[in-house]
């Protein structure tokens, strides 16, 4: 088998690992070395699909010892074959690298025999590159659940990121998915993991007693380890646990983290140049291949940010791979879904937001035709219209269609004179949006849009045209079905132009 | 009164060294509002009744121009603005003057005991003016300069050439080469590499143990086009690989050309070993629209 099957056949099996970003590292060109880290990350070309290909994402090997429902390289799946020889890999990133085509590599690998043997090799060959070729590019280490502490620490030797892929958010879907992974085998190395990049796991006090006590009879057994009362060395620490009970979570039921994932990460240190994988590491959930609720996968997603300093978690659409009975049949992947999660996600992080407020604590599911903040704006009505001239940052980043550009951009704009409704676009507002949750200077931003009153005979307004009453008078605020129908109508997706069109005379 | 409203044209010699020593030379004119200057370089035409002041570029004096004001606290402000004197905006000459104008006026404004504070405000403030259409048109440009440049930082792909020179070629919108050589000569700090821009004829060039330099008038020899460089044998062989990797990583049932091009738009397409037929580049790209007009 020649090197380019291999590639062929290799790539195919890494592909559906989403991690792609190569952010965080700032490691240094060493003299006669080859390769930088770009603390800012590069994406150095797309594929088809419209992903960013910044890594050379193989497998070491797609023989796989596990049979993990979801996973095209399971054993019980006929697929071709193949693994690369270490040094043919190694030859094969630098010759990529020299050439501008990547960032440095993603390595991943089926389970050949033990976990350990498998991360052995893996460590091999990141250690090579390392120390014989002095190579300083980006490189991502995927970690085989259930691998030894000490081979986690020294793939964190050599690495800039790692990872531990959790993939299904409930050890209900584990145990039956994946039945040869285990909680406790994904979430040792993710805290080996953290402790290596200078983050000492937190501990979630009683959170497992917790649970119990509110899901008597959950319809899934949400993952959780026993927090028992042993002395600190030998203590288990309770893995991240989906707390958030849909049904009755009005108020009572407190995240024990008080503050948002945003205000978390703002205290944490980021140390670029760190010896030990200075990006952190990062983890995976499938999503659609097992029953969970987006609110589990959320709340899942939260946690790991707290618990473990998690700096990306990424959401992949579960694509059918060979009919697996133990699946849902799936005809297309739910990409709305995934893309939902992706934005709520955001929002945890550069927004200040909480899982609690993401969610509707009427539907476990994210809106799929709305995206979470303009939904969560939606509930909250009574924090809008919010002044542009006035409201401070934080206000400002609450309002849909205003990021955090945008709302800094506002912020420094202000304080060399008022603003107008018409130099926000300029500023990265997204003014079909936003305008309904703003006043510039007590006015509503969206009465002096004009084309409203071309808008109003488009059918998303048709009830107050045909109740008679005048659009531009029309108090959105105080009726959100209306404003969500406007919201998702793309007939009102056009930006608000504020130059008046004259009509011209004709002969 | 009426000379008083006429527009004040400074006419430098096109590079940004000029445009430094011009709105040096304009800070001057202290009755001339900064929205009446004009920055010219010489080979834009001139205008009837127009009496242009001519301005000697003087290389050391633009370099204490650089330092001072850098030192004062605007090295911000003044890298933003060579990035739009480097992009492709329309009147960049004009606007970038003025904002650079106007930052000498403040700069030199600050003395006397209240320096320190009025210089902490003003640097502070001075590009976040945004209601400013000279700072909003030198800072939009400056940005699409740098995003630009991002893409490209990326988009490179050097060809190994048999007498061992890493070749790549580019015709980018914007003047980008100034931005991206420090990180090509610190990333392949070991290798001798050649990054051409083919639309300005100017190119990176970097020896190792050398510091890059940015040669203009670089063209290929006669006979000798992008697509048909005398590549290494292994060259040909690692661009299958490359190719092969790209068309296997992709996942079908997410199949979204429209997000690849938004992404990568078709004018990058030429360089790109993944994109062109057999791996073989093209020899240029095609003109774009705006161009073909």
């Amino acid at each position: 088998m020649t090197t380019t099957d291999k590639i062929a056949i290799l790539a195919d099996a890494a592909k559906y690992d989403a991690s792609c970003s190569t952010s965080g590292s700032a490691r240094k060109n060493t003299p006669g070395g080859l390769g930088t880290g770009a603390v800012a990350g590069i994406c150095h070309a797309w594929a088809t699909d419209g992903r960013c290909i910044s890594l050379l994402k193989v497998l070491l090997s797609n023989v796989c010892a596990y049979d993990c429902a979801y996973c095209v390289n399971r054993r019980s799946n006929d697929v071709r074959r193949a693994a690369f020889e270490p040094e043919e890999l190694v030859r094969l990133i630098v010759e990529f690298y020299r050439r501008n085509y990547i960032e440095g590599a993603f390595l991943s690998s089926g389970v050949i025999g033990c976990p350990d043997a498998t991360m052995e090799r893996l460590v091999h060959v990141a250690r090579t590159l390392r120390t014989r070729e002095h190579f300083n590019g980006y490189l991502h280490l995927k970690i085989i659940p259930g691998t030894s502490e000490n081979l986690v620490l020294e793939a964190a030797r050599w690495a800039d990121r790692a990872s531990v892929n959790i993939e299904l958010p409930s050890s209900a879907s584990l145990a039956s998915l994946a039945p040869d992974k285990k909680p406790q085998a994904i979430f040792g190395p993710m805290r080996v993991l953290a402790r290596a990049s200078g983050f000492e796991p937190q501990f979630l006090p009683d959170a497992s007693v917790a649970e119990d006590k509110k899901l008597p009879d959950a319809p899934l057994k949400l993952m959780s380890e026993p927090a028992s009362l042993r002395p600190r060395s030998q203590q288990v620490y309770s893995s991240p646990v989906s707390s958030f009970d849909v049904q009755d979570s009005a108020g009572q039921n407190r995240s024990p983290f008080p503050r948002s994932v945003m205000e978390a990460r703002q205290r944490r240190l980021r140390n670029p140049e760190a010896q030990r994988i200075p990006a952190g590491q990062t983890t995976q959930l499938v999503v659609g291949a097992s029953p969970e609720p987006d609110a589990t996968i959320l709340t899942l997603a939260e946690n790991l940010y707290l618990a473990f300093d998690v700096r990306r978690v990424y959401y992949s659409a579960f694509i059918p791979t060979g009919g697996d009975p133990r699946l849902p049949a799936v005809t297309r992947p739910p990409l709305v879904r995934e893309h939902r999660l992706y934005q709520a996600d955001w929002l945890f992080r550069f927004y200040g937001f909480k899982a609690q407020e993401i969610l509707d604590p009427a539907h476990p599911f994210l809106d799929l035709s709305l995206d979470p903040k303009s939904s969560w704006a939606l509930r909250n009505l009574a924090m809008f219209p919010v002044d542009i001239n006035r409201a401070d940052y934080w206000t400002l980043l609450r309002v849909p269609g205003i990021g955090p550009k945008s709302a800094a951009r506002i912020v420094a704009a202000r304080r060399s004179g008022s603003l107008r409704a018409t130099s926000l676009p300029a500023l990265g507002v997204v003014m079909h949006r936003a305008r309904w949750f703003i006043t510039v200077s007590g006015r509503l931003a969206a009465d002096e849009c004009e084309d409203i009153g071309t808008a109003d005979t488009v059918g998303a307004s048709r009830p107050a045209v045909e109740s008679g009453i005048s659009v531009r008078r029309w108090r959105f605020l105080d009726h959100p079905e209306l404003l969500r129908r406007i919201l998702v109508d793309p007939a009102f997706r056009h930006e608000p132009s504020f130059q008046p069109e004259f009509q011209w005379e004709t002969g | 009164m009426e000379y008083m409203e006429r527009q004040v044209v400074m006419r430098y010699d096109g590079t940004f060294a000029g445009l430094l020593c011009a709105a040096q030379e304009a800070s001057r004119l202290t009755a001339v509002p900064h929205h009446r200057l004009d920055f010219k370089s010489q080979d834009e035409g001139e205008e009837l009744f127009e009496e242009p002041l001519d301005i000697q570029t003087d290389l050391g004096l633009a370099r204490q121009i650089w330092r001072k004001a850098a030192a004062q606290g605007y090295a911000a402000g003044l890298r933003t603005c060579f990035d739009a004197y480097c992009s492709d905006s329309p009147g960049k000459n004009n606007h970038t003057g003025r904002v650079l104008c106007a930052m000498l006026r403040e700069a030199a404004r600050a003395v006397g005991p209240c320096a320190a504070q009025h210089l902490a405000r003003s640097k502070l403030m001075f590009l976040d003016n945004l209601n400013d259409p000279d700072i909003l048109s030198v800072v939009t440009a400056a940005r699409r300069c740098r995003n630009q440049a991002q893409k490209i930082t990326g988009l490179i792909r050097f060809s190994e050439l048999v007498d061992g020179l890493w070749y790549s070629a580019i015709s980018p919108d914007c003047d980008v080469l100034p931005l991206i050589a420090p990180h090509f000569a610190l990333r392949f700090a070991s290798q001798r590499f050649m990054i051409h821009d083919l639309r300005r004829s100017t190119a990176i060039v970097h020896e190792p143990g050398a510091a890059w330099r940015i040669l203009d008038g670089v063209f290929l020899p006669d006979g000798m086009q992008v697509s048909n460089l005398p590549c290494t044998e292994k060259e040909f062989l690692i661009r299958e690989h490359w190719r092969r990797y790209f068309s296997s990583i992709a996942i079908e049932a997410r199949r979204n050309p429209r997000l690849q091009a938004s992404f990568m738009p078709k004018k990058y397409w030429a360089g790109l070993p993944e994109m062109c037929d057999n791996g073989i580049l093209y020899t240029s790209r095609l003109p774009s629209k705006k161009e073909a007009l």
